[in-house]
């Protein structure tokens, strides 16, 4: 049943089927919208929290840390609770839309990003920032070198927080809905076509979301891989 | 003695708690070549860094050609910085070409984009390594990467020159062009330059002043 599957999973995805391609269009434009928005928030905050000497830096990576692992369905429950029609911002509409899925990505993205970012300079060669200001930069400029000289940490940072959106399914289901043709996403899409007992297309999909997730990996390894031979 | 450009006074640096260098009095006079001479571990590298902004103090105070320059947390304002040149003694540099290197310490300092590139070109000329300009700085040498960034710090014109083991990885007719370089830095153009090395004969060679620093503290 298994191999039957996977077999008719492959015919549906290279006859390239609505059924499977659409959930893929909505996973890949939320997923990559949401890492976009959660790395240009996340990225800066983790530099800030990785570099600067503040008060309560350690908690703050505590923090960082913990919300890493945040359950997906709880940051959908946070998000519903203010979007639904009764909710703080329920005139905006946005429930049941790849907006609000977007919101709760990025949310979820973001202490992953930020908290990778952060452990990256951390840890990264105390010299290019001594350099830097040695050579009479400001503490923030100083910063950005430290970033762009550590770029391939930084892209693992952003390719964790993508894979985490990309492949979660508490958000997308509670505030996107499943809705066929606009919110439904590859895994929303898994769930609901097992369940009424498609396992061919619910296959199709996984096979999908496993390539993504290689692709992805894959990218990400060839560019460490340039940035080691640089180094 | 001509008027000191840097001053230290009742200087304290620690670290993880453990005060590693206490400086009660120190003054290197401007113009001049000033050599702080120790052992491995005597403190000459954290003595410089403090000196030039770049390390927190417990303790003390640092002027710069008489002005207020650093107290207290690490970095000293931007704008003194760039009265300095520091080079490190294990160097870092940037994942770019060695030109790249040198341009980028113009840049920070404000240096317009037509007039990096000749500059930079002019001092890799003057240190021999002019071959060495489209090469990836990661591909270099010890020795090679020590000229790198003393072109990249020397290119600044910076009035002050802080020069942490300078020589140390070079060749012997590397190491005597870089020594004539640097007492002409001195001599001809004024410069100031305080430098560390734990090498014998170096502040002869320069005829510079010599201050001996042992266990953190200054012996003579």
């Amino acid at each position: 049943m298994i191999w039957e599957g996977i077999k008719e999973g492959f015919v549906l995805l290279f006859s390239f089927d609505p059924e499977v391609w659409g959930p893929i269009r909505v996973s890949v434009t939320v997923a990559l919208t949401s890492t976009v928005i959660a790395s240009i928030l996340a990225l800066p905050f983790g530099l800030l929290v990785g570099l600067g000497r503040f008060r309560g830096r350690r908690a703050v990576v505590g923090l960082l840390n913990t919300l890493m692992a945040l359950p997906t369905v709880l940051v959908g429950l946070i998000v519903y609770a203010f979007i639904t029609r009764r909710g703080p911002l329920g005139s905006l509409e946005l429930l049941y839309t790849q907006t609000a899925m977007v919101i709760g990505q990025v949310i979820l993205a973001f202490p992953i990003i930020a908290g990778f970012c952060a452990a990256a300079v951390e840890r990264a060669d105390p010299r290019v920032q001594q350099t830097m200001l040695g050579l009479g930069a400001g503490r923030l400029r100083a910063g950005w070198v430290v970033a762009v000289e550590n770029r391939p940490a930084l892209a693992t940072a952003v390719a964790a927080g993508f894979g985490r959106v990309f492949a979660e399914v508490g958000i997308a289901m509670m505030l996107g809905g499943n809705i066929h043709g606009y919110t439904r996403n590859i895994t929303t899409g898994i769930a609901f076509e097992t369940g009424k007992g498609e396992f061919a297309l619910g296959v199709a999909l996984g096979v999908v979301l496993l390539v993504v997730a290689l692709a992805v990996n894959l990218l990400v390894g060839a560019w460490q891989y340039r940035g080691s031979q640089e180094a | 003695m001509s008027a000191p450009f840097v001053e230290i006074e009742d200087l304290q640096v620690a670290r993880g708690g453990k005060l590693v260098l206490e400086v009660g009095k120190f003054e290197a006079p401007a113009g001049q070549v000033t050599v702080i001479f120790g052992e491995n571990g005597a403190g000459k590298t954290t003595l410089l860094m403090a000196a030039a902004g770049l390390l927190d103090l417990k303790g003390g105070e640092i002027k710069l050609f008489g002005e207020h320059f650093h107290r207290g947390r690490a970095p000293a304002p931007k704008s003194l910085r760039q009265k300095i040149a520091f080079v490190f003694q294990d160097p870092y540099l940037f994942r770019r070409s060695v030109l790249k290197n040198l341009t980028y310490g113009l840049k920070i300092r404000g240096v317009s984009k037509s007039r990096r590139r000749g500059q930079a070109e002019a001092m890799m000329e003057q240190l021999n390594i002019s071959g060495l300009a489209g090469r990836p700085a990661n591909d270099l040498s010890g020795g090679e990467r020590k000229l790198v960034a003393l072109g990249r710090s020397l290119v600044l014109d910076s009035p002050v020159l802080f020069l942490d083991e300078v020589t140390a990885s070079l060749d012997d007719s590397a190491r005597e062009q870089v020594l004539d370089l640097i007492a002409s830095e001195a001599s001809e153009r004024g410069k100031s330059i305080l430098m560390a090395t734990h090498l014998e004969g170096i502040a002869e060679r320069l005829k510079a002043n010599v201050v001996h620093l042992k266990a953190g503290r200054i012996a003579g």
